[in-house]
């Protein structure tokens, strides 16, 4: 007779539990991800994977294996970790080209656990990538690209803008316009000829080059343009020595940077033109490549960061970690692009209540956009409607000795312009 | 422990110990039944997953044929189109080629589906991530395809696209420029350029172009045999030229990215086909092996509770024969012993149940029969050694009695004193001899004699003495006689000798010789003591009477005559004899 209410009392215990467990086990999953793109869902203890779509082959590659750098440094600082997780790259090269970063692009945002793409190096891989990956929610980053129609020209949205891409890396808008000014005003040149690689981002600075000139007084009075690769710079220079021109303005990248300016040397007539490139041209491969051919050439390049002590720090950790010095500051815009990713992360993500880890599409765009960062490594970041992070500020340089390098190079600044934003 | 167990197993019943070895082979068998339907179910499982694996890498199959068939038809296109046309072109391979994208999407996306809700492995199904990438980028195919074609359209279409229209210039431009030297080298120079770059594709051909045409505008300004209005013309044609010389570099480029991009997507996506090719047959592979190890497994598995039933069946009629037959043949021996004979010893009664209380009860009954058995033999023995002793006493009795029978036969003819024959006996011996000489004509003669004075020994001496002279005077008689003769005592002091094939005179010399012995004899007390004899021979008609009378007549007649000495009396034919 005493067993009969223990076993009725189990059975309500178990009717009871069966009732709760479900209660209990839907309580995280009662509310779904309601970001409006979507959420990148982690189980316990999985790692929060990071797409990277750097320039990794080609002679881009050292300005593509920085980025990662300096992606690596703004880790290492956090110990490889965010939000208590490991962080994982996944790297995708795109060689330098837009259909490579269309198609690493595309590798990347087939695995929904991506939680936001690092990249790119090169601004043409960006136009193609970002709109690859921003049509599927996702977010990008970058701390090298610079092209203007990526983001804005004259204060209006660039043709290559797309929702969820932001950038370190300042808009190049103003590079040109510097260059530009520069010639004009400070070496009184009136006839330009400008040369890019078809590239949206060459084109860009050729571009924004030639606007500001000719609204200064000046006269374009060629643009041309070279294939990537292409070796032979003979024809395209006489077009430049028919032209006439005083300066020639060919922000080009290695090799054809190389080529251009090596047969220009041995070009008649070209002998007293102006040579001006750009930052892609700002290393000490470049220097060493062409040694003195490249005295007296002209470069215009995103002011460099201020040394300050955090900036040595972050040296010497480069350092530390690649047993190398940095050959161009680019890894620090790509640490401060890391940074603002990762913190923008930290703010998008909720955690469940069952060890689950959520980040909202939407919710790190926006945790992005509304990024302000006074004390960023290139200076305050403060993102813009566009995506553009960082300020613009742009120096000439000259190459006066090619034995001091890279260095000595970037300290010969002749002319620093700084647009209001 | 072993006893632990033991104890309880062996006080159980046997209907418990049949229950309990019939529940474990019957666990055995629900063991065996198990492990089959485990084997089926996974051999079922691993079925479900070939199914959808072999789907699977048929779908990838599928998908990979129409994305190939959709290559083959933009390589076919832009190797058609230069001869076909470009209406035709796109016709016959452009349109067909969106659609067959548009196939190879609605399969990618099915295949999805499928892989997303198929009982594949994990590995195969993380590949969703590559079917989203193959998806996008069959999808970016047909972008890339599609403005590809505008961009062929762009340089290529037959009239309106660049190339036709830098050749309309160009041959607007030759017209122009063939009226004078100077003007026709740079353009022979520009257009030998021009065609270069039309074979090379290498931008610094086309630049080589444009700065002929450069060369050429200059010749047009500073040749002097030209008219202003050619001038201009000339100049606008170059202009054109220029502009249409530049794009069509860029439109190559573009349209060379374009086919760039061709090759990454197909680097991209051939690996994700075939490595879901290889997952999906590996998934086949692992499953059949999956199924080939169950069957094994699960053979190995029957088999070995086969053999282990079998050893347990065994073990249990073991143990069933242990606890049960082996107790009952036992008892049945012990029965048969007891049948035959009795058992030796107690059954041993080792468990509780009911063979032990049946073993008990046998114990009883043995304790009984061994109880009735012992009692009858003693009682047997007892009984037996009763009879013996009867026996026995009995024949002490009989030998008693012949003895007493046979002193009784001795004492009938003997005389109680002196043991000689008595009366009766001489006289049936006398009839004897008569009989003889009757029969034979054989002759016997007789003697009688009488102590004398026997009455004054007695008188003198007393009866014993007397009966002394009786018994040594009988046997001096019998150790004085022939051994044929008979001697008897006839009554009293007088004493009869039958003498057998004797005539009176042998006899009468006989009766003398006796009388000598007595006279020599010295009796005990009484001392000389004398017979007188008459003695007589059978005469022919004679009888024992006749006979008698005869010898007492001559016993009497010694007496008379003095006494101690013999007369004898002859039949009355034959003469009287003294001696």
């Amino acid at each position: 007779m005493r067993a009969l209410p223990r076993t009725a009392a189990l059975l309500w215990a178990a009717a009871m539990a069966t009732c709760l467990l479900p209660a209990c086990s839907d309580a995280p999953e009662a509310k779904p991800c309601s970001d409006p793109l979507g959420c990148v869902s982690l189980g316990p203890g999985e790692p929060i994977l990071l797409g990277v779509i750097e320039s990794l082959s080609g002679q881009v590659a050292p300005i593509g294996q920085d980025q990662v750098r300096g992606l690596e440094l703004a880790l290492a600082r956090r110990g490889g970790k965010l939000l208590g997780r490991e962080v994982r790259l996944v790297i995708e090269d795109t060689g330098c080209r837009p259909e490579g970063g269309g198609n690493a692009a595309l590798k990347l945002i087939a695995n929904p656990k991506i939680a936001a793409l690092f990249g790119t190096t090169c601004s043409g891989d960006a136009a193609v990538a970002s709109e690859v990956m921003s049509k599927a929610g996702f977010a990008m980053v970058s701390g090298n690209n610079s092209a203007p129609f990526l983001t804005a020209i004259g204060g209006r949205k660039a043709p290559k803008w797309q929702a969820g891409y932001f950038r370190t890396a300042p808009n190049e808008e103003s590079s040109g316009p510097a260059a530009a000014r520069f010639a004009y005003s400070r070496l009184g040149v009136r006839r330009a000829a400008v040369i890019n690689d078809g590239d949206i981002y060459t084109r860009g600075l050729t571009d924004g080059f030639a606007q500001a000139f000719q609204r200064l007084g000046g006269k374009i009075v060629l643009t041309a343009t070279v294939n990537k690769n292409d070796a032979d710079m003979g024809p395209v220079l006489t077009a430049v020595k028919n032209s006439k021109a005083q300066l020639m303005f060919f922000p080009l990248f290695q090799p054809e940077g190389n080529n251009v300016l090596l047969q220009a040397r041995k070009t008649r007539g070209l002998e007293r033109i102006v040579r001006m490139s750009d930052g892609a041209l700002i290393e000490q491969s470049f220097i060493e490549a062409v040694g003195d051919a490249a005295v007296g050439m002209y470069f215009v390049g995103p002011t460099p960061p201020a040394r300050t002590p955090a900036l040595r720090r972050l040296e010497q950790e480069y350092a530390a970690k690649y047993g190398a010095s940095p050959s161009t500051y680019y890894y620090v815009n790509a640490f401060d692009a890391a940074n603002i990713l990762l913190d923008a992360l930290e703010k998008a993500a909720t955690a469940g209540g069952d060890g689950t880890l959520r980040i909202g599409r939407q919710a790190l765009r926006d945790a992005l956009a509304r990024t302000d960062k006074p004390d960023g490594l290139t200076g305050p970041l403060r993102c813009d409607e566009f995506g553009d992070c960082a300020s613009q500020c742009f120096n000439i340089l000259r190459l006066s000795d090619p034995a001091a390098g890279v260095d000595g190079l970037k300290k010969n600044v002749q002319f620093t312009y700084r647009p209001e934003r | 422990m072993r006893s632990g167990l033991l104890r309880p197993w062996r006080d159980a019943g046997v209907t418990t110990k049949f229950a309990l070895a019939f529940a474990l082979l019957l666990a055995m068998v629900l063991l065996e039944g198990l492990a089959s339907l485990l084997a089926l179910n996974a051999v079922h499982k691993a079925e479900t997953v070939i199914i959808a694996s072999t789907e699977i890498r048929q779908r990838v199959f599928e998908m990979d044929g129409e994305l190939e068939k959709a290559r083959r038809l933009h390589r076919d296109f832009f190797l058609q189109y230069p001869s076909i046309g470009f209406a035709s072109a796109e016709e016959l391979y452009f349109k067909p080629s969106t659609e067959v994208i548009n196939r190879v999407v609605t399969l990618s996306e099915e295949l999805k589906r499928r892989i997303e809700s198929a009982p594949v492995s994990a590995a195969l199904r993380e590949r969703n991530n590559d079917l989203t990438l193959y998806l996008s980028t069959a999808r970016r195919f047909a972008d890339i395809f599609r403005e590809l074609v505008a961009q062929v359209t762009e340089l290529a279409a037959p009239g309106t696209g660049l190339e036709d229209q830098l050749l309309i210039v160009e041959s607007r431009l030759e017209a122009l420029a063939q009226k004078q030297t100077a003007t026709l080298l740079p353009f022979r120079k520009m257009v030998a350029f021009q065609r270069s770059y039309m074979v090379s594709r290498r931008r610094p051909d086309m630049q080589s172009a444009l700065n002929a045409a450069f060369d050429l505008r200059a010749a047009f300004k500073s040749s002097a045999g030209t008219s202003p209005e050619t001038r201009a013309r000339a100049g606008r044609l170059l202009d054109d030229y220029a502009r249409l010389a530049q794009k069509i570099p860029d439109v190559d480029v573009a349209i060379r990215s374009k086919l760039n991009d061709f090759t990454l997507q197909a680097k991209a996506v051939d690996p994700i086909s075939a490595n879901l090719k290889t997952l999906a047959t590996g998934e086949v592979e692992r499953a059949r092996a999956r199924i080939q190890t169950v069957s094994r497994l699960s053979v190995a598995v029957i088999v070995v509770t086969l053999i282990a039933g079998l050893a347990f069946s065994l073990l249990v009629a073991a143990v069933i024969h242990a606890s049960v037959t082996r107790k009952i043949v036992a008892l049945t021996r012990w029965a048969e012993q007891m049948r035959d004979g009795t058992p030796a010893a107690d059954v041993e009664p080792d468990a509780k149940d009911e063979v032990g209380v049946l073993a008990a009860r046998f114990n009883d009954m043995r304790a009984r029969v061994l109880d009735l058995v012992t009692n009858l033999e003693d009682k047997v023995r007892q009984r037996t050694s009763e009879l013996t002793e009867a026996r026995d006493r009995l024949e002490t009795l009989v030998r008693e009695l012949d003895e007493k029978n046979r002193a009784l036969e001795i004492l009938s003819v003997t005389d109680r004193l002196t043991g000689l024959a008595n009366r009766r006996k001489i006289e049936e011996a006398m009839q004897a001899e008569l009989e003889r000489a009757r029969r034979y004509g054989k002759s016997f003669s007789v003697i009688l004699l009488d102590v004398d004075r026997f009455k004054s020994i007695n008188d003198a001496y007393g009866h014993t003495v007397g009966d002394a002279v009786l018994v040594q005077a009988a046997e001096l008689l019998v150790r004085n006689s022939r051994r044929t003769d008979l001697v008897g005592r006839w009554g009293g002091e007088e004493f009869l000798i039958v003498c057998p094939e004797t005539d009176i005179s042998v006899v009468a010399a006989q009766a003398e010789r006796h009388r000598k012995e007595f006279e020599r004899f010295a009796f005990t007390q009484a001392g000389t003591v004398t017979c007188s004899f008459g003695v007589t021979a059978c005469g022919p008609g004679d009888d024992a009477q006749a006979i008698i009378r005869r010898a007492d007549a001559a016993l009497y007649r010694a007496k008379d005559k003095g006494r101690n000495r013999v007369e004898s009396q002859p039949a009355a034919d034959q003469p009287p004899q003294n001696g």
